[in-house]
């Protein structure tokens, strides 16, 4: 019987295990197609900085420099992408409700290591990059009690439970906030930022 | 009388009170008016850093303003675009090249990111047979100038994007109903719905419409009775009337549409597909350029459906790279039968009526590959490589056939079927080195058997010096690859063309926008030059001999035309809008306005493009009171004086289509005790009854053109049920 060289009875299996893993690695890849168009992180940077100066309870939180947390999934390459890219365009933004800031990554490890980093550090405003659909609900009863502005770059989790959000809707740009969140972590927007955001209760 | 004067005061009083508002707000209220765009670079991005000039007509918009079909958004909404109806499918211009019966060839129309034009003719619709629910379109977003660089052929006046919406702002059931008296009627029925599946966020949104036309009947006018010179007798026109020798009259029967569409979209996780399902049946109810026919009978129609599939898969492999991949098919087909007395029809006295039926088909599908490199992983520098591949087939035919019996009267003319791959590849760069700058280049090659491979490249940098000014400059260029139908289609009166090349136009522009809070200003000006525009050429004696005596044309050949690389076109201008938002957005306005200087270059002559205006714009204003209380909207549209679309022809120089000023008035709001009910009442008026387009036989001392509808209403109500929030409760 013949047969084709050994090598290259090899080679296929190796190219076809190859192509096979590549494509149930691209195939079970993190995406976010399910969750809409998102707001650019420059528009979003730009939008913190501002509503920072809507909030009463903002600079009494902050402090002298208001300190931002970018929270990422490390499971999620969505997470870490969103996280840089944020970080980076607050960094280019002058001041965030008119004080200077600081930024920095932080890893998810568990709700309570979470909230206990943003007493350490004295957040001013937690950042939730996509990705943490499975952690919301653990994530907004670790930090109900704390004196911090939540922000969630997708819609969906100020549902859940963060404070506040961004979302496009027919090509326009979209704040939503979840009042009663708000108040859990002593956020209080002004009338006129309020009268421009979708509001949840 | 108190109770007037109180409800005055009441409005004004909220007026102030929300100008007060916006003031205290006004820089969150400018960021907030920044519209986001994706059709440009395929990325998210500011619509006023974008590299081209974006628009984006949003779903608000078009229910306020009473707008029911793409074109309609196009005339009251848009920028630099202009539109031009007739009886049949209007045509879309932009920045003053309007290529009347066009048939949407030279705009790529897209949903979702899906290209409708197929390959056979290239048609896009703007009408109900764009083959889309209107209630499912979120918005529309619009790229102004030449689009080839990311999208490939068709895309040289522009690039039409309808974004459905997600399931989050289409939660629950919808029926719609609206009805035009005298006119038309539309009913639609969707729903969305969120879900887990397999533990992935998912989604489904449905959607299904219906539309059908039924008038109003249209008095055309005549033309001086006609004899035929052949037999010394009067012509027929209507095949159950009598051979008067007289064209026209009124149009009772033939104008008429029958447009039903379906779509799915659903998402899970990491995958989305795409479904719409279409046809789009309309009359043919008199001669034009390109159709000779009975006047206005109930037979003669079109009938265009299409099948489209679209599956797409997004992976985020790692914070630098992403990989996008999108597999699709398509199937369209198209039908035209339409019937004349056969003397003059078809030549034939055989029989007493001849039907002329055209048929022709394309499918294709394809797959796209595209790679996204973040290489700074902050949206910064990232490079895209994308590879379109795709495989096409295609099919035409005529037959010359007894209307009474459907047998031939003839052999079978024009049949080609071929099928050939076209291979995309394409490349863009975006950079930006300095949060004030936005850089951006790319180019697409498109390769198929029947041209030289064409190069489509775009360069484009926006500069912002200080928070709300936007400096753009844009270099583009674009192609339309000739359909099959131009390139290969041959029949009774029209001969195969012997080669074309694909048609170009390259473009430069510059613009300048500026925000003031919630109201933005932009001015920009443009050159374009446009290269082989395939047109058909009515062939001289001359030259039908030569063709004859090659065997190409048979003998019996009478009027005959062929498609050839004829024109071409240069224009430049400026376009400027002033938009914006007042009282909390309680009161928004827009006023966009484009003024051009067109010429058409052909056979050493110059003339102004017809049906294209040099001056054309529209403005728009709507407040909404709140609550139960309806939101009132006003939307205006000018089109300045245009040559008819014979202008060329002999005969016929020195014709113009007057002035068209159009208003639209349209009152919604919710029904009052009735949760989820909504009504929307219409009136239109128009200050001309005339349409850039000549009908019947050419006749040139007497110009008779397609009527415009001077009075048309329509009311509405749409019901939404079963949409309450799953968590909790917006305001």
């Amino acid at each position: 019987m013949f047969g084709l060289p050994r090598s290259i009875v090899r080679f296929r299996r190796a190219a076809h295990s190859t192509a096979l893993s590549l494509s149930l690695g691209v195939l079970t890849a993190s995406s976010g197609l399910a969750d809409g168009a998102q707001v650019p992180p420059g528009l979003q940077a730009e939008l913190v900085a501002k509503l920072a100066a809507y909030d009463r309870n903002f600079a009494a939180r902050a402090g002298e420099t208001a300190h931002l947390l970018l929270l990422v999934n490390p499971k999620d390459p969505r997470s870490a992408a969103s996280a840089t890219a944020m970080r980076n365009a607050l960094r280019s933004v002058g001041t965030i409700g008119g004080l200077p800031h600081v930024e920095s990554l932080v890893t998810y490890e568990t709700p309570a290591t979470l909230a206990n980093r943003c007493r350490a550090e004295h957040a001013a405003i937690l950042y939730v990059t996509p990705g943490f659909d499975d952690q919301l609900d653990a994530l907004r009863n670790a930090l109900s009690e704390l004196d911090l502005l939540t922000v969630a770059a997708e819609r969906d989790a100020v549902a859940r439970g963060m404070v506040l959000g961004f979302d496009v809707v027919a090509g326009k740009l979209k704040l939503v906030v979840n009042l009663s969140q708000a108040k859990r972590q002593n956020v209080a927007f002004r009338t006129e930022a309020l009268a421009l955001m979708v509001v949840i209760r | 009388m108190r109770a007037r004067i109180a409800a005055v005061a009441a409005l004004a009083a909220s007026f102030g009170a929300g100008t007060a508002l916006a003031d205290g707000a006004s820089d969150l209220e400018s960021l907030l008016s920044e519209n986001v765009t994706t059709t440009a670079s395929t990325a998210t991005e500011k619509s006023s850093t974008a590299p081209a000039t974006s628009l984006t007509l949003s779903s608000d918009d078009l229910r306020t303003y009473g707008i029911r079909t793409l074109d309609e958004a196009i005339e009251f909404l848009s920028l630099g675009l202009v539109t031009s109806r007739s009886l049949g499918s209007p045509d879309v211009g932009a920045r003053g090249v309007l290529l009347p019966n066009d048939d949407g060839r030279h705009f790529l129309v897209l949903v979702n990111g899906h290209a409708l034009n197929d390959p056979l003719y290239g048609v896009a619709r703007f009408d109900q047979g764009v083959g889309v629910p209107f209630d499912l379109v979120d918005h529309i977003e619009v790229v102004i100038g030449p689009g080839s660089v990311l999208y490939g052929s068709n895309a040289m006046l522009g690039v039409i994007n309808l974004i459905t919406k997600d399931a989050a702002d289409y939660r629950g059931g919808h029926v719609a109903a609206d009805y035009e008296f005298g006119s038309s009627a539309t009913v639609s029925a969707g729903a969305g719905v969120e879900f887990k599946l397999f533990g992935a966020k998912s989604e489904l949104t449905v959607g299904a419409q219906y539309y059908d036309r039924f008038g109003p009947d249209a008095d055309l006018g005549t033309l001086p009775p006609q004899i035929n010179t052949l037999d010394g007798r009067p012509y027929a026109f209507r095949r159950d009337g009598p051979p008067t020798g007289v064209w026209g009259g009124t149009l009772r029967n033939a104008n008429f549409v029958q447009a039903p569409s379906a779509m799915l979209r659903f998402r899970s996780g990491s995958f989305e597909v795409n479904v719409l399902a279409s046809a789009y049946r309309h009359g043919v109810p008199y001669t034009t350029t390109g159709t000779n026919v009975d006047f206005d009978d109930p037979e003669s129609s079109s009938l265009e459906r299409a099948l489209r599939v679209d599956v797409r898969h997004l992976a985020v492999l790692s914070p630098t790279v992403t990989l996008s991949s999108r597999a699709y098919a398509d199937s369209f087909d198209s039908q035209q039968r339409v019937n004349r007395i056969a003397l003059y029809g078809c030549f034939d006295n055989s029989v007493a009526v001849c039907q002329y039926y055209r048929a022709g088909r394309s499918e294709w599908m394809g797959l796209e590959e595209r790679l996204s490199l973040d290489w700074l992983q902050d949206q910064s520098l990232v490079t895209l490589l994308g590879v379109d591949g795709r495989m096409r087939w295609v099919a035409a035919k005529e037959d010359m056939l007894d209307f009474s019996t459907e047998a031939p009267i003839g052999p079978t003319r024009g049949l080609f079927r071929e099928s050939r791959p076209l291979f995309s590849p394409y490349v863009q760069q975006t950079w930006s080195p300095a949060p004030f700058l936005d850089l951006n280049a790319g180019a697409r090659l498109d390769a198929e058997e029947r041209f030289s491979p064409v190069i489509s490249p775009r360069g484009a940098a926006a500069i912002t010096p200080v928070r709300g000014t936007v400096f753009r400059a844009i270099y583009s260029q674009a192609f339309r690859a000739p359909g099959w139908i131009e390139t290969d289609g041959s029949g009774s009166h029209l001969a195969p063309s012997g080669g074309l090349r694909p048609e170009r136009v390259r473009s430069v522009e510059g613009s300048l926008e500026q925000r003031f809070g919630a109201h933005r200003v932009l001015f920009g000006v443009f050159r374009t030059w446009w290269e082989d525009l395939v047109e058909p050429h009515p062939l001289s004696q001359a030259e039908m001999a030569a063709l004859e005596a090659r065997g190409i044309l048979p003998l019996t050949a009478q009027t005959v035309t062929q498609f050839q690389n004829l024109s071409s076109v240069d224009n430049f201008g400026y376009n400027a809008a002033l938009d914006g938002t007042l009282a909390t957005r309680r009161l928004s306005y827009g006023l966009n306005v484009t003024a051009t200087q067109t010429r058409r270059h052909a056979n050493g002559t110059e003339v102004q493009l017809p049906a294209s205006p040099t001056a054309f714009g529209n403005a728009r204003i709507a407040y909404a009171f709140g609550g139960i209380a309806p939101t009132l909207a006003l939307a205006a549209s000018y089109v300045g004086k245009r040559p008819v679309d014979r202008e060329y022809i002999a005969g016929y120089e020195r014709t113009y289509a007057p002035p068209l000023g159009e208003f639209r008035l349209t009152v919604g709001g919710p029904v009052p005790g009735v949760r989820g009910l909504a009504y929307r009442l219409s009136a239109a008026y128009a200050t001309t009854s005339r349409s850039a387009y000549v009908v019947g036989p050419n006749f040139p001392s007497v110009v008779l053109t397609s009527p415009i509808d001077r009075f048309s209403a329509f009311c509405g109500l749409r019901y939404d049920f079963g949409g309450a929030e799953p968590e909790g409760r917006p305001e």
